[in-house]
């Protein structure tokens, strides 16, 4: 039996894919480097308008603090995938209900202090700086030290995907699906065209309609996955 | 501060756009239409602009009040007030106000209490007036306080030195702590009776080929900064390639601004997210 991961196709098939779109098979025109960087960036918007990558991170709360800062503690760990935005905030893990989303809109409407001190059940992102948390009402005391989930919060957020390097080992990150990789060149060699004349111009028109083909199947085949409804009006 | 692979340095950004122009001809050099210096300043005001589109740069700062004075300037970074609050977190807001409204309502402007309201009406741009007018002073700084701004940090002794690889959060308020010899002396605005006033911001200015756009900007965002470049470069010429290529970036430029406002936008799990 043929499997999935059988379909995966290697950064040194994805480059020479990519020199072909671009009609420059020998490599005159495009750096290989800079062929592996435009492949990159097709990893990067393919994760970002599907949000196919996800990771989770175990934050711990601190008496009176009111804020945190989700990436610099990601880039503590040395092992998650770099942030680009929060999904969700869970506390204790999955022995205790998550923090809903609130704004602070709401609080001042509502007449409550957002430095109410209390257990913690909002979470919010509106005034705060990109990447920063604000939780509601303040802990007044510190959650258990990591990794331990008591007292602490876990956010889910939307990552980044990791970078190939090695034409000869490197993949595209392991949270993209095989059958997506074909879609990978077209985005990287719309990238680079763009830098062209009227011809390159045309082809990258032509290579970016391909690429939105992919996103927008990815796209409905993660709605389908996560509904139980059969209509599907696109 | 860790990057990711996503990251781009200035140089590369003004390299990458003179790319998209055609006109590179040397990393971190003059191109032969554009110079270096030109890129630069439009790169810096490109990002300017996505930060005033998308509100996406936020800052909090505290306004020490005087008694009997009302007008007060704003942060010098301040681009656009976004809440007005009192005595801190345990505090209240401020609800905007006009001086017209005050006017017509027959109130005296020259009222003392302790504030509700602001007003930006028939001030500079960079100033903010308190109704009442402010009786009394606010408190000055305290110390090792557990709420409030971080005003400065000292090392109490001198024995332990900052370069110590202590990590320095950027985290506002939040307490942190010191293990092994010396102690370090937090400094804090005390908010008690003061005006706390959350803002948009300025981006911060590159120059150099190594700067990396404002820590507030998302690293996902980076790659695409070079199309608001282009665009720019490209409304100065009238070749046919160049008219071309506007029409091709303009849609790609606006798509990933649009992209960022809807991660600036994003409350919560049912708001739709498309970034880029």
């Amino acid at each position: 039996m043929t499997v999935l991961s059988e379909y995966r196709k290697r950064l040194d098939a994805l480059v020479s894919r990519t020199r072909l779109l671009t009609m420059d098979p020998s490599g005159e025109r495009f750096a290989e480097a800079r062929i592996i960087e435009a492949l990159n960036f097709a990893c990067l918007e393919f994760a970002m308008r599907t949000e196919a990558i996800k990771d989770e991170i175990n934050i711990q709360l601190v008496e009176n603090g009111w804020a945190y800062d989700v990436p610099e503690r990601i880039s503590e760990s040395g092992i998650k995938r770099p942030y680009a935005w929060s999904l969700r905030v869970g506390y204790e893990g999955d022995e205790a209900p998550a923090l809903k989303p609130l704004s602070t809109f709401t609080l001042d409407f509502t007449g409550s202090p957002i430095g109410d001190v209390g257990p913690s059940l909002h979470w919010r992102l509106d005034l705060m700086t990109y990447g920063q948390i604000a939780i509601h009402p303040i802990p007044s005391e510190n959650g258990g030290a990591l990794p331990l989930e008591t007292g602490n919060i876990q956010v889910t957020y939307v990552a980044m995907p990791n970078a190939m390097a090695t034409p000869a080992t490197d993949y595209p990150d392991t949270e993209i699906s095989p059958d997506y990789h074909e879609y990978l060149p077209y985005f990287a060699a719309s990238w680079l065209l763009d830098e062209g004349n009227e011809q390159d111009m045309g082809k990258s028109v032509q290579y970016e309609m391909r690429w939105l083909e992919g996103i927008r199947t990815a796209v409905s085949d993660a709605y389908n996955l996560t509904s139980y409804g059969t209509v599907r009006p696109m | 501060m860790a990057r990711s692979y996503y990251a781009r340095k200035l140089g590369q950004i003004v390299d990458d756009a003179l790319r998209l122009c055609r006109d590179f001809r040397a990393e971190g050099g003059d191109g032969r239409k554009w110079r270096w210096n030109e890129v630069v300043e439009i790169v810096n005001d490109v990002i300017l602009n996505v930060s005033k589109r998308t509100g996406i740069l936020r800052d909090v700062g505290v306004i020490p009040v005087v008694a009997n004075t009302n007008v007060y300037d704003l942060p010098a970074n301040c681009v656009k007030v976004l809440r007005v609050g009192i005595n801190g977190m345990e505090g209240t807001v401020l609800l905007p106000t006009t001086v017209t409204k005050v006017d017509l309502v027959r109130n005296a402007r020259s009222a003392t209490g302790e504030p509700v309201e602001f007003f930006r009406e028939f001030l500079a741009s960079n100033q903010i007036g308190f109704f009442p007018v402010p009786s009394i002073t606010g408190s000055t700084f305290t110390r090792d306080h557990d709420h409030g701004l971080l005003r400065r940090i000292s090392d109490a002794d001198g024995v332990l030195p900052f370069d110590a690889g202590r990590p320095l959060r950027r985290v506002r308020g939040v307490p942190f702590e010191v293990s092994g010899q010396g102690r370090i002396v937090r400094e804090l605005w005390s908010p008690y009776g003061n005006i706390e006033v959350w803002y948009q911001r300025n981006p911060s200015k590159m120059s150099l080929y190594s700067d990396y756009p404002d820590s507030g900007l998302p690293e996902f965002f980076h790659p695409y900064i070079k199309y608001g470049v282009a665009l720019q470069l490209l409304g100065f010429t009238t070749l046919k390639l160049h008219v071309e290529k506007t029409k091709r970036f303009g849609p790609i430029w606006n798509r990933t601004v649009l992209g960022l406002r809807r991660v600036v936008d994003f409350t919560g799990p049912m708001t739709e997210m498309r970034p880029l």
